[in-house]
């Protein structure tokens, strides 16, 4: 998917979710496999506090976003 | 250039709480009405809204509207409408059983009643006791408001138009007869006419530099009616947070302090015993906004741009943090990048919420003067608009409830318009429609030599430096010379993007001239009210001046970015002879 697309999707409605999925997409969404960038615009489309929940750790979720959720966790 | 027709009844530009609540509304009715927004609905900043809904139900204990509406009038400093805060508290009641009968999964007590919580300024008795008087639906009441109005409103076949932005209003001699839109997916551009449009583009946050909100609160429903030729009205008041995170904008609990966080300076010196001898850390959040402000404006901010101060957790024990401070380090760590039990976390005071925005009488509609002259086939609502139940100072969990309470008399009202009305949409001058499309052109086609990315920080570090939580007349004035420079600026913008799918740049420019617009509208405000109200804090004008400055500010901006000022009167009658005025006195908690 394209570059700006992604960036739109990144609007999730919460400032602090807003501002790390963008800067994380701007820098790392283009160097990934187009697999990779697959799942990852899978993951940007959950729920904003699904999303939210796994970065805190507060439910077991699927493993298959575990990759992106740690990087995003050490991202900053 | 073609140009995609499509014609309702009624329009509602947002998808917010406030926008869903209306489209709602009108949709149970006879009439047609389309929703259009920018993002998924269930991606509007409501869904950040985690507090809860304000409404005297009653069920904790004895409860009264009037006392509610005694909170609310207090709250705002005295400027908020009396006969429109009337009206929102007395309807709360129903619209949040309404809520729940919609299927809002509100927080319940043991015996199966919604359950309620106390927040800030709400109390019992005119003062006398603390009420237990908001809603919520565990610590998601925004997310579960947004997702159940939607289903119900794709339940009742509402036309959405999704990932549309709205460009401007479409007037014709002298009323709102639709809006222009491009659809961000495909670049086609639309013409949506309607007998109603109704604004509900949500706050502006985005005018400054640290604030709470989402990246699309961008006002941009307020940059329509200033370019419109309209006024917006009490920009000049600004809810601030003392304690959000520098560059992320995600605030830090007051607890933070009261389990023994402290504040320091570039020297490292705690300075809040300098302004609150007492009180020190823990003094409220306006001394503490004020403080920071003070040690950043005598050059002892921290930081790069010496902007901010530093906040202190490390000393406490780990496992004290956890405890008493649950989430605390995981946000320091995953949104700044900080650890919060080994290192100081940067703060600085943050916008939190928009009292100002498109004026409207108790019905929603878009007035146009100070005597409250309606704009034909304009209504506003939510936090872009100002009708004024907040007035100087919104009260927690107040805004929710006006998001519900004024979409679903929004809806009502509309269809009694609607009612009345021919069901034959007017002809559109070409030349309206060419005007509209040509400034899009012009901004889409600019290749100046400043970036929007450029552009929109330097507007953002003007309001946080020169309007801030407290204001003088020599800030103010530096304030509102460099930012008409930045708004002309606007001209030499560059868009490097000239597709129109998926312009992110693009929308971004447009945001950027919406967010100026209100950025020197705010700045205007502030200086030419020269009394302290609520969150309008002036140095130099300390106090509430009622015989000069109880009235409501509307100002104009004009295409140079120069101001025009009216003003309308607060309305201290109230809607019946349920309640009586909530008399002028000091406010003192
Ligand atoms: C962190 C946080 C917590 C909060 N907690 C609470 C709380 O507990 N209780 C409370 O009462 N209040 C709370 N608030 C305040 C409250 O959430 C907001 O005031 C409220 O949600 C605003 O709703 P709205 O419907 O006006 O706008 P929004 O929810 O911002 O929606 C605006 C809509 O307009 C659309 N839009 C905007 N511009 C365009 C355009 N050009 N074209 C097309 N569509 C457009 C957007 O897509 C969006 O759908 C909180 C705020 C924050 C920041």
């Amino acid at each position: 998917m394209h570059l700006s697309r992604v960036i739109w999707k990144c609007r999730k409605g919460i400032r602090e979710i807003d501002i790390l999925l963008t800067r994380y997409t701007e820098k790392v969404y283009p160097t990934l496999t187009s697999q990779q960038q697959e799942l990852y615009v899978e993951f940007i489309d959950l729920d904003t506090y699904e999303i939210l929940d796994m970065l805190f750790n507060k439910k077991p979720y699927d493993k298959k976003y575990q990759e992106i959720v740690e990087a995003l966790k050490s991202f900053n | 250039m073609d140009i995609i027709k499509h014609k309702h009844d009624a329009i509602v530009i947002g998808a917010g709480g406030s926008g869903l609540r209306a489209t709602m509304g009108i949709s149970q009715s006879d009439h047609s009405v389309a929703c259009i927004s920018k993002v998924f609905p269930t991606r509007s900043h409501t869904v950040a809204a985690q507090g809860g809904i304000s409404g005297a139900l009653g069920n904790m204990g004895e409860d009264d509207w009037r006392w509610h509406m005694y909170d609310t009038v207090k709250g705002s400093d005295w400027l908020g409408d009396q006969d429109s805060i009337e009206y929102m508290c007395k309807n709360a009641v129903e619209s949040i059983i309404e809520l729940e009968h919609f299927g809002v999964p509100f927080s319940r007590t043991e015996e199966g009643k919604i359950y309620q919580r106390p927040f800030g300024g709400m109390t019992t008795e005119y003062g006398k006791g603390i009420a237990q008087r908001t809603c919520a639906a565990a610590d998601r009441t925004g997310h579960a408001i947004l997702h159940t109005l939607y289903t119900q409103s794709l339940k009742n076949n509402v036309d959405f138009y999704i990932e549309y932005f709205v460009i401007d209003l479409v007037f014709e001699d002298g009323k709102c007869v639709g809006v222009l839109a491009w659809c961000l997916d495909d670049g086609s551009i639309h013409l949506f006419q309607a007998h109603m449009v109704i604004l509900a583009t949500g706050g502006h946050g985005r005018t400054y530099q640290s604030s709470t909100s989402a990246h699309t609160c961008t006002g941009d429903g307020n940059g329509m009616v200033l370019r419109a030729g309209l006024p917006l009205m009490d920009m000049e008041f600004i809810q601030f947070h003392p304690t959000g995170i520098y560059g992320a904008g995600c605030l830090i609990t007051e607890g933070a302090r009261g389990e023994g966080g402290y504040l320091t300076n570039s020297d490292g010196e705690r300075f809040m015993p300098k302004y609150a001898p007492n009180a020190k850390d823990l003094a409220s959040r306006d001394v503490v906004s004020r403080a920071i402000q003070m040690e950043v404006n005598a050059g002892r901010g921290v930081g790069k741009e010496k902007d901010h101060a530093l906040l202190h957790l490390e000393h406490l024990d780990a496992s004290v943090i956890h405890e008493k401070l649950p989430g605390i380090t995981e946000t320091a760590k995953i949104f700044s990048g900080v650890d919060a039990t080994k290192e100081p976390i940067p703060v600085i005071p943050t916008v939190h919420y928009n009292m100002g925005g498109t004026p409207t009488n108790h019905f929603t509609e878009v007035i146009s003067d100070g005597t409250g002259t309606t704009v034909e086939g304009l209504m506003a609502l939510g936090e872009g608009a100002c009708v004024s139940v907040h007035g100087a100072n919104r009260l927690g969990s107040n805004s929710l409830l006006d998001l519900i309470v004024f979409g679903k008399s929004a809806a009502e009202r509309a269809c009694e318009i609607l009612d009345n009305k021919s069901k034959n949409h007017p002809d559109i001058k070409k030349s309206t429609i060419d005007n509209i499309i040509s400034d899009f052109d012009g901004i889409k086609n600019s290749s100046g030599d400043i970036s929007t990315a450029e552009l929109r920080e330097k507007m953002q570090k003007t309001m946080q430096r020169y309007a801030p939580v407290y204001r003088d007349e020599e800030t103010l004035k530096k304030g509102i010379e460099i930012m008409k420079g930045l708004f002309n600026d606007f001209k030499n913008v560059s868009v490097s993007d000239k597709s129109l799918i998926w312009n992110t740049d693009l929308v971004e420019t447009l945001e950027l001239n919406n967010l100026l617009y209100q950025a020197v509208a705010t700045l205007y405000s502030a200086y030419n009210r020269k009394e302290s109200r609520g969150s309008h804090a002036r140095d130099d004008f300390p106090d509430r001046d009622d015989k000069e400055w109880l009235k409501h500010t509307m100002v104009k901006i004009d295409k140079d970015g120069n101001s025009i000022f009216d003003y309308k009167p607060v309305k201290l009658e109230t809607l019946t002879d349920e309640v009586e005025t909530v008399k002028l006195k000091a406010r003192t908690y």
